[in-house]
């Protein structure tokens, strides 16, 4: 087949032109200006209307001579915002599937952390929930050392020689703590955490002697104060006043080589104190 | 071949093939997936760390060793005791927790069939332990009384979530000869509380 200006295929170009140009109607060759005067012989060629378009004068076959040339973009110029955006729709997705993080293991431990040095009050405040509502728990604490001891404070508040299992040792925290008496203040947790990175509970399980150990780390024999309500139906507790500030202690049983490096206090996670902590404190 | 058609193939032909070829490498890679393991499941399967009896497997929750393996018709607790139509495995654990809630709370036996027993009515007493205390104490898992070929007891922390996680695989002879035994014994096989330290 031969081409002719005027038979316009408009998919004949594809590969050279841009897609903008795809609906474009072909521009009419170009023509050179009519000679003012008959034209020489030798010139009749110029002024002839089926004169071909110089290839090198235009964008080829089909693209206005006149428009300039498509400017040849480098690859990265070309991709510019792709690149730019790349980085941010990155972080988007990762951020957008790190709830699974969150939900499965980080709301579970104690995150939100307000440190204090040994003898240096916290005044902790700490929103939190029962059977009875909401309320606001607020309590004022000073850990104020740790020490080895070879004594539990039982359940009737004496200290009573321990026995305990091979290969352990006993720590006592020392703490006083302030509230008003109608706070409620049960459900305390006081941990060791040694120079390992290793967390002892206060509990009383291993502790052979004595058989009921002390109940809540943090309040002392017959001052539990208000009790919490964590069933409908639950039968009030005998009320045990509690003052508003006094001292106790917490009997922590660890590893025989465990050396006491944070001690932390807390009620419900993520919020906890923490308290650097070494035996000469 | 005419014009026409090369130029049909130079347009709207080139992006018929493009398209062709999408398809299909979508094809294939449907296939290639199919055959694949679940690059998730691969990539969140626990890791296994084998141990004889009486070697150490070394665990994120701690070190175990299983000591002794037993089998019967009866195990006794302190408050309840189990019989079974089947057979109890049982094996005497040494256990150091290495974290505060370090536990051996999912025992279970698989063989090279791809069968498995999980706890069900049996029992770990391998929990509550004190970081770098060692402990002793035992698990019981509940299985036909018959031999298995590859049998393995799997130990590790989490019974719920085995995503990540590594776990103690060790390897357990139940030939015809040891289930014939176990499956005879009808004296209970004592699991008391867990001993902690030493």
């Amino acid at each position: 087949m031969t081409e002719h200006p005027g038979d316009y295929d408009p998919e004949a170009d594809i590969p050279t032109r841009r897609r903008s140009d795809l609906h474009r109607p072909p521009q009419p060759a170009p023509v050179a200006p009519a000679a003012p005067m008959a034209p020489a012989a030798g010139a009749a060629a110029i002024s002839s209307p089926t004169i071909e378009p110089d290839p090198n004068a235009g964008g080829g076959p089909g693209i206005p001579p006149n428009e300039p040339a498509p400017r040849d973009r480098g690859w990265w110029e070309r991709n510019k915002w792709g690149l730019i955006l790349l980085p941010v729709a990155i972080i988007v997705a990762v951020a957008a599937s790190s709830w699974a993080m969150v939900t499965f293991w980080y709301g579970d431990g104690p995150h939100d952390v307000t440190a204090a040095k040994v003898g240096e009050s916290v005044d902790f405040r700490q929103e939190w929930q029962d059977v009875n509502g909401k309320h606001t728990r607020e309590v004022t604490v000073t850990v104020t050392g740790i020490a080895p001891t070879t004594v539990v404070e039982n359940y009737d508040g004496e200290d009573e020689e321990a026995v305990t299992p091979g290969g352990t040792t006993l720590w006592r925290v020392s703490m006083d703590l302030s509230a008003d008496p109608e706070q409620i203040l049960v459900g305390c947790h006081v941990d060791v955490i040694d120079t390992e990175g290793r967390e002892f509970s206060f509990e009383s399980i291993h502790i052979k002697k004595p058989l009921v150990a002390k109940v809540s780390p943090c309040l002392n024999a017959g001052e539990r104060g208000p009790d919490w309500k964590l069933t409908e139906g639950q039968k009030p507790s005998e009320p045990e006043p509690r003052p508003e500030k006094w001292s106790t202690v917490a009997d922590v049983l660890m590893a025989e080589d465990s050396v006491p490096a944070r001690v932390r206090i807390w009620w419900e996670t993520p919020k906890a104190i923490e308290v650097p902590i070494s035996p000469t404190s | 071949m005419s014009s026409g058609w090369r130029n049909w193939f130079a347009g709207r032909g080139r992006s018929l093939g493009a398209g062709a070829l999408v398809l299909a490498a979508l094809a294939v890679g449907r296939v290639v997936t199919d055959q694949l393991p679940d690059a998730k499941a691969v990539g969140s399967a626990p890791i296994e760390r084998v141990a004889q009896i009486g070697e150490v497997a070394h665990l994120r929750v701690g070190d175990v060793k299983v000591v002794k393996v037993q089998g019967g018709k009866v195990w006794s607790g302190i408050v309840e005791a189990k019989t079974t139509p089947g057979m109890w495995v049982v094996a005497d654990i040494e256990f150091t927790p290495r974290r505060d809630e370090g536990a051996i709370s999912l025992a279970t036996i698989r063989d090279d069939a791809g069968h498995e027993w999980s706890l069900g009515r049996g029992i770990s007493t391998c929990k509550l332990g004190i970081p770098g205390v060692p402990m002793t104490c035992q698990v019981a898992v509940e299985v036909p009384a018959k031999a298995m070929s590859g049998a393995e007891l799997v130990l590790r922390w989490n019974p719920y979530d085995r995503r990540w996680d590594d776990q103690a695989v060790i390897p357990l002879t139940i030939d015809d000869e040891s289930a014939a035994t176990w499956a005879k014994n009808e004296e209970p096989i004592k699991i008391p509380l867990a001993k902690v330290g030493r």
